[in-house]
């Protein structure tokens, strides 16, 4: 167990120190820095001085290494289009981005596991067959065309809910919140369902699938003898078994919800980190794309962790395995 | 081929008993969907035959054909079946080239990721040892980031980065190469399973004591038993690439408006949905939906039929 | 913890205050955010638009685009280089101080070395305090519209640049650092910036103590940027915002026919056109019809130019891509602009035939490929137009490649190069005078001399820089519209470019408001009304 987790440990530093090469050398061969900073109009005094504060002097091994200090003292340097510290965007726009994915994971599991564990105890019935060909719609359907069919029908022709942004924030030290004020909760709805949708097709069908493995276990075959209701076997007992590999697997749906996020952000214009990169693109602000691949490294390398610390914890045979690997070498 | 042909109603029975018919027959919706992904992919291979024109061609464009409606409403041309966009370009045709730019997309980067991650896996799981750990931990590292993820980077980037001018004309390869890269290693994984458990196998002994060489085991004894997955997976991934390319230039990081694809019109169509011509986002959004419906049914039945392991 | 329950204390309270939209609020939005409060830091105009909210220039604009007294109450000249400005007494700053001769001075001499400014005050020389209420600007040369072009001189307080470590105009290069100025603002205007928060709101105030007329009724004011042009309609009438700018012209219709919704629109200070180059003796980006590049400039010989100007249909353009939001011109100049002459101002006639002509007899009858940069923003539907171009073109046997860039690159081209031998652009002097328009957009390119700033295309006509020069120099106003007329029909005769049309902006909102739609975008929230 302690093996597999110092490996997987290992793993992580080995991919966030790739990444930062890549984000290095993104930020320092593309472009001319001097130039994106100080227009065309400069003194030669100017450059220099410029080229000093920013070490382009120094051998470009050292540069990385000065810049990976940087990294881990927090100093992202300056975004040229904002023209404000990268450190301050990314803090301004990840409590967006990360409630968003929250409500959309919450929604896939909420409604996607009960789904699934209907689905697996009623494989015959036909609503049950109607469902199951309808997610395949459901993981079909791209994504910003179900926003903008989302938008036109619940903004523009009902006038329900909102149609971009996050409404009024609540801000406490370093997070900005909406789920506190009822316009924050209004404008989460759409962006929140529109995120949900495709995972609650894929966290059904898994949910089934794990609960349809379960059913036939000896244990449950017990229960029912025992003389159990359906329902109290179905969601007391065969659940419990299946909700682990569930847990594990929305760890990496946070994952996906994430990388959609970039999309449903754009088309609701909400002010998350994807919206950012985006602009970040269209403006080629290199240092903010490179600060941002780093901060999507870090992000996506600490979800693996703590699904991978979780998948240690849930399944005995691996912490089985890795003790007795631990024994014999 | 007897002489005597059956009934109609022997056939029907026949068909039910043959196990690629028969599953067809049981689920009329997969036979739908095949049978609109035929027409479609038709659609997008005879496209230059089948447009009314050629909406590359500026010279056929008159802007005082803009903005008309399908030919089935009120204000609607007879030329122009589905309507016609800002510039006058008959709809029905940018839908037929903009499929096939979808699909072209789509077949080409599952290829890369099928040729990368086959000879990935080959290698890695025959080998073993040093380069086995070598490629996993790369395909690890890239497993680290969604593939969705992966190919906005690595195409909203390299299109960020290009100077303007090679920008349109590199558009494609880039989506297809930055696709392709998000997804070999879902291949590298599957065949190198797989060869570790055709490895065990006799044959592959047998074959060794003959003294055939490493190449020609590998590719005429261990590929064809991996075949069917890598057909299954990548039909589905096909979907994928699809979706993905549509999303990159809903982004406006994918194909340029001089080559739209689905995702292009979508983009340029969506400014319009408010205004009244709905024709110009709903067709190409509709077009898209079917496509990518259809081959995610058919690709689940693949799945069924040729290889059951991967539910 | 405590803190934690403080917060779910004031946010409870927060969350209470902002149920009911306070009367008199305001809720507007644009398309893109405001680059920095700074107001000498950027020339984006979106960003010009909400600075003038909160910062009052030294020279006044109205409604209508005419100067009159801001800041400073009067002005004269003063000698051959030298303007005399009266600033106005009993100014107040938004932090209660008042306003000096010498914020004035202070402010003209950090705007003036704003990198993004030199094009316009850079001939400026020094700005002195003469006394308390009197300070003197002293140009290089003599210039005749300088009170014109001091309608973007916008005066901040000198003691609150100083305080706060912003004395100069702030620069990217400092590392983790963000200017004070930048999302603070101390001016004298009519609005107090209350909080800007980044890509997301700007609100704003009703200054009680502001030292003009306020006319309309708004006590409160958010701007909230939304990029994506669907969304912001969209979000105008689901009653998210009260009032939107830059409307696609697509929606201007649908708009109309909702029920409380009206659009309204104004000339746009600026007009469109396409610029050919007139320098190069191998013009860039151009290829014959099999592909190999030309080894001449097509575009130095005034029969292609012609043929263009003829082959363009600048009206159908207006009918078909601007849907009628934008008039024809003729000339480089719009209606408008000073100096502006209506009867000059027609267009040359499409006509294809005479086109075709024209391009064989400059010994192209098949025509030849050109490659037309197309900025994606900034500008209405520009991508439709450059489209629109390439098939009226390809009926002349020309082949227009065009290449679609966004805003800042397609800049960056022009600024570093300028690298470009056909472009689309909007074209206008900041200030709008035509004088403006010759002495930057049409004048040789001369970078020592302050001339041709803008002129892209290298356009280059001896004699027209002989009337700007003449022009420049001139005071008496019979003789002054006399150049400009001058300038103007040489600038058509010699197709200086093929001019389009003026765009229209187009505001949108419900019909409760009320004010006054304006060429520079903006929304002077001191002259709105909701009722």
């Amino acid at each position: 167990m302690f093996a597999f987790l110092l490996n997987r440990l290992a793993h992580a530093v080995l991919v966030l120190l790739v990444v930062s090469v890549l984000a290095f050398t993104l930020g320092n061969t593309v472009g001319d820095p001097v130039a994106s900073i100080l227009g065309l109009d400069a003194t030669p005094a100017d450059r220099a001085a410029l080229r000093t504060r920013l070490r382009l002097d120094e051998p470009v091994v050292v540069r990385y290494f000065l810049y990976l200090g940087d990294l881990l003292s927090g100093r992202l340097g300056n975004s040229y289009g904002a023209q404000r510290p990268i450190i301050d965007l990314l803090a301004e726009r990840i409590p967006a981005t990360v409630e968003l994915a929250l409500a959309a994971l919450v929604l896939s599991v909420v409604i996607g596991v009960p789904l699934g564990v209907f689905a697996a105890a009623h494989p015959e019935k036909r609503i049950v067959r109607f469902l199951m060909t309808s997610s395949v719609i459901g993981v079909s359907v791209p994504t910003f065309i179900l926003g903008i069919i989302l938008i036109f029908t619940f903004s523009l022709t009902l006038g329900w809910l909102p149609s971009f942004g996050r409404g009024e924030v609540v801000k406490f030290e370093y997070w900005s919140t909406g789920f506190l004020t009822a316009s924050g909760l209004k404008s989460l709805i759409m962006p929140a369902i529109c995120l949900a949708i495709g995972q609650i097709a894929l966290v059904a069908r898994l949910a089934r699938a794990e609960m349809m493995g379960v059913l036939r276990t000896d244990y449950i075959r017990f229960a029912r003898a025992r003389g159990l209701s359906d329902r109290a076997v179905n969601f007391s007992h065969a659940l419990r078994n299946t909700l682990i590999p569930i847990i594990t697997v929305s760890g990496i749906q946070l994952g996906y919800l994430v990388a959609f996020a970039v999309v449903v952000e754009q088309v609701f214009q909400w002010p998350g980190m994807g919206t950012l990169f985006l602009q970040a693109l269209s403006q080629t602000d290199i240092p903010l794309i490179s600060a941002f691949l780093m901060a999507a490294a870090l992000f996506f390398v600490s979800i693996n962790l703590v699904v991978d610390l979780l998948y240690a914890i849930a399944d005995p045979r691996l912490r089985i395995r890795t003790q007795m690997q631990g024994a014999g070498g | 081929m007897t002489p005597d042909m059956p009934s109609d109603g022997n056939l029907l029975a026949r068909m039910r008993r043959h196990p690629v018919a028969g599953s067809l027959l049981a689920t009329p919706v997969t036979l739908v969907a095949l049978l609109a992904l035929l027409l479609v992919v038709a659609c997008a291979i005879f496209a230059p035959w089948i447009a009314r024109t050629d909406p590359y061609d500026l010279a056929t464009l008159d802007l005082l054909d803009s903005h008309l409606p399908p030919a089935f409403m009120a204000k609607g041309d007879p030329r122009f079946l589905l309507g016609t966009d800002s510039q006058g370009a008959d709809l029905a045709s940018l839908l037929l080239y903009g499929l096939r730019v979808s699909l072209l997309v789509g077949v080409l980067a599952v290829s890369i990721s099928v040729t990368l991650g086959t000879i990935a896996g080959l290698i890695s799981g025959y080998l073993g040892g040093l380069v086995d750990s070598i490629v996993m931990r790369i395909a690890d590292i890239q497993f680290t980031f969604p593939a969705m993820m992966l190919a906005l980077l690595i195409g909203g980037v390299s299109q960020s980065l290009l100077p303007n001018d090679k920008r349109a004309a590199l558009a494609m390869p880039i989506v297809v190469i930055a696709l392709g890269i998000s997804h070999w290693p879902h291949f590298a994984r599957l065949v190198r399973g797989a060869v570790l458990v055709e490895r065990q196998k006799d044959y592959v002994a047998a074959a060794q004591l003959a003294g055939r060489g490493h190449l020609v085991l590998m590719f005429r004894h261990i590929l064809p038993n991996v075949l069917n997955p890598i057909f299954v997976l990548a039909t589905l991934d096909i979907a994928f690439a699809i979706m993905a390319e549509a999303t990159l230039s809903f982004l406006s990081f994918g194909m340029p408006p001089t080559q739209p694809s689905l995702g292009t019109l979508i983009r340029i169509g969506y400014g319009y949905l408010y205004s009244g011509e709905w024709w110009v986002v709903v067709f190409p959004a509709l077009t898209l939906v079917v496509l990518l419906v259809s081959i995610n049914i058919v690709g689940d039945w693949l799945r069924d039929l040729l290889d059951p392991k991967l539910r | 913890m405590k803190k934690f329950l403080q917060g779910v204390a004031i946010c409870g309270a927060l969350a209470l205050a902002s149920l009911p939209v306070a009367a008199n609020t305001l809720r507007f939005g644009g398309t893109t955010p405001p680059l920095t409060m700074d107001p000498h830091s950027t020339n984006d105009f979106v960003t010009a638009a909400l600075v003038r909210q909160v910062y009052d220039s030294l020279v006044g604009l109205t409604n209508d685009m005419d100067i009159e007294p801001g800041i400073a109450t009067a002005w004269a000249p003063a000698g051959e280089n030298t303007w005399r400005f009266t600033i106005r007494e009993g100014v107040k700053f938004h932090d209660g101080s008042t306003l000096t001769a010498e914020d004035v001075a202070f402010s003209i001499m950090r705007q003036k070395e704003s990198a993004l400014y030199r094009a316009m005050y850079g001939q400026i020389r020094e700005a002195k305090v003469v006394d308390a209420k009197t300070v003197d600007v002293i140009s290089a040369g003599p210039d005749p519209i300088l009170p014109r072009k001091m309608v973007r001189l916008f005066v901040m307080s000198a003691a609150w640049a100083k305080a706060n470590n912003v004395e100069k105009v702030p620069d990217l290069g400092a590392q983790g650092t963000e200017a004070y100025s930048l999302r603070h603002a101390n001016g004298t205007g009519p609005m107090r910036l209350v909080l800007q928060e980044p890509a997301q709101r700007t609100t704003f105030e009703r200054n009680k103590a502001f030292w003009g007329p306020f006319n309309g009724n708004v006590e409160r004011a958010i701007y909230t940027p939304i990029t994506s042009a669907p969304t912001r309609v969209s979000a105008l009438l689901s009653n998210e915002l009260d009032l939107i700018t830059d409307v696609p012209l697509q929606d201007v219709e649908r708009i109309n026919g909702t029920q409380g919704y009206m659009v309204s629109s104004a000339p746009q200070q600026l007009f469109m056109q396409l610029e050919m180059d007139g320098t190069r003796d191998v013009a860039l980006d151009t290829w014959d019809k099999n592909g190999q590049p030309l080894q001449a400039n097509p575009f130095k010989d005034l029969r292609v130019r012609r043929a263009f100007a003829h082959a363009v249909d600048a009206k159908l353009i207006v009918d078909r891509v601007m849907r009628g939001q934008a008039f024809v011109v003729g000339t480089a100049a719009a209606a408008g602009f000073g100096g502006y002459q209506k009867d000059l101002d027609v267009r040359w006639p499409t006509d294809v035939e005479l086109a075709k002509k024209l391009l064989a007899e400059a010994g192209y009858p098949n025509g030849f490929i050109v490659q037309l940069n197309c900025p994606l923003q900034r500008y209405v539907n520009t991508e439709e137009i450059c489209r629109a171009t390439a098939s009226m073109l390809a009926r002349i046997g020309v082949e227009v490649r065009i290449k679609g860039m966004p805003w800042p690159e397609f800049a960056r081209m022009l600024v570093n190069g300028p690298s470009s031998s056909f472009h689309l652009i909007g074209a206008a002097g900041n200030s709008g005078d035509v004088q403006d328009t010759f002495t930057s957009v049409m004048a040789t390119r001369n970078r020592d001399k302050g001339l041709g700033g803008t002129n892209w295309a290298l356009w280059s006509n001896a004699e027209f820089d002989a009337v700007t020069a003449e022009l420049v120099g001139t005071f008496d106003p019979a003789k002054r519209t006399e150049l400009y007329r001058r300038g103007l029909t040489i600038g058509k005769e010699q197709v200086h470019a093929v001019y389009l049309h003026q765009p229209m902006l187009t505001w949108a909102m419900r019909r409760s408001i009320t004010v006054p739609a304006r060429a520079d975008s903006a929304v002077m929230l001191k002259d709105v009304t909701i009722k």
